[in-house]
């Protein structure tokens, strides 16, 4: 099954769930507290990024469409990018750039 | 020929037709560098607001129950728990939904606040991102006001400003040139009248009058910041509203901000959206 990964507040963090991608806590200049892409999250380690006031947290949880239903939400979002962008003169590198970034992370 | 030529005096004559600016955003502002006052400042504001306090307590108490620790009755343990910058949020984007509230317009965009919203939490995500932290709340308040004058147009001139946007869909001109045409100025000159005439801070005021030409201001941190907000919330369509478009971005406001979109911007754009999410969350159950 494919995976998805979403960012999530520590509010919504629930123990099961698996970082996407690494947390490091900095407070005051000291590295406070270190979680690894991958790990599951327990109720000690949301304990800790509470008292830490980390706020957000990526997650990776498994994604039940089937591939067909994916294809269809990635043209769906991919299609409302280029609506947005539609007046957008896409030669301007900058543009260009910033149309590429947003397709990348909506086709994600 | 334009059908009106607006001014100051006229704009800033009639501002009444507004509703007050909240004070809890001028006595941040004024306080902003002095953290003991800026907390004095927030705690009586949230005390004397008991949807904000249950809101905040709220939150502190999702926090508290993670930590395993006991139920929080009072507004001071809870900055403690979960932070001063977070209470400091929740109070403006609250305030915020108090104004928009009485200034319930029916002729407005269904987007418009939750536009404005969004702009105001990208600004802020822009400033942490780019060294500005210590002008985080102030550009979050700089992108939550930046329409204002199109609030103010649409209390002043209901229906020819139904007309203008009708003229703006139809023939694909932008809304600048559109109200430059009706009424001699734009949206975000009458907001920069407002905003002086409030007695906001420089700083905001030319953000907000110049977040459609950021190279007229470009030494004013607060102004590329608020001009790419707009472009973020709109090119991530935070809205969701049909007036999403992006047209053109201005790579000098881009490069005074280091923003080269060369790097993945996915971590970025996931905490914008996740964050505007938890702000729109926060509006929509204190209006």
């Amino acid at each position: 099954m494919r995976n998805r990964t979403r960012f999530i507040t520590i509010i919504e963090a629930e123990p099961g769930m698996t970082l996407g991608a690494d947390v490091n806590v900095v407070n005051h200049g000291i590295l406070r507290l270190s979680l690894k892409e991958g790990a599951i999250l327990t109720e000690l380690d949301i304990r800790q990024l509470s008292t830490y006031q980390a706020e957000y947290i990526f997650i990776v949880e498994p994604d039940s469409r089937v591939p067909e239903q994916v294809a269809v939400d990635v043209a769906k979002v991919a299609n409302r990018v280029m609506e947005i962008f539609s007046g957008a003169d896409l030669t301007d590198p900058m543009l260009a750039k910033l149309f590429n970034q947003v397709i990348l992370y909506r086709s994600a | 020929m334009v059908a009106y030529a607006l001014s100051r005096d006229e704009v800033v004559g009639t501002r009444n037709i507004l509703p007050a600016l909240p004070a809890i955003i001028t006595q941040i502002l004024k306080t902003i560098d002095d953290a003991d006052s800026n907390l004095s400042v927030l705690v009586t504001y949230v005390k004397h607001d008991p949807v904000l306090t249950a809101r905040v307590l709220s939150v502190a108490n999702s926090a508290a129950i993670k930590r395993q620790r006991t139920t929080i009755v009072d507004i001071r343990t809870a900055i403690i728990l979960i932070g001063m910058g977070r209470v400091r949020e929740i109070a403006i984007i609250h305030s915020f939904a108090d104004f928009s509230r009485a200034a319930r317009l029916s002729n407005l965009p269904v987007t418009y606040w939750e536009h404005s919203v969004s702009v105001g939490i990208c600004s802020e995500e822009l400033a942490r991102k780019n060294v500005y932290h210590e002008l985080a709340e102030t550009t979050l308040i700089a992108g939550l006001l930046h329409d204002i004058g199109q609030l103010w147009l649409c209390c002043a001139f209901p229906s020819e400003l139904h007309h203008l946007w009708h003229r703006v869909f139809q023939e694909d001109i932008c809304i600048e040139q559109a109200e430059l045409d009706m009424f001699g100025v734009d949206h975000s000159t009458i907001g920069y009248w407002l905003a002086e005439h409030w007695g906001l801070p420089k700083n905001i005021g030319n953000a907000i009058g110049h977040h459609h030409s950021p190279e007229l201001a470009l030494n004013n941190p607060l102004v590329p910041l608020v001009y790419l907000a707009e472009i973020l919330a709109n090119a991530l369509d935070l809205s969701g509203g049909i007036e999403n478009h992006i047209t053109k971005l201005s790579s000098p406001a881009c490069r005074k901000l280091g923003m080269t979109w060369d790097a993945d911007m996915t971590p970025m754009f996931a905490r914008i959206e996740a964050r505007s999410r938890y702000a729109h969350k926060i509006f929509s159950l204190s209006q």
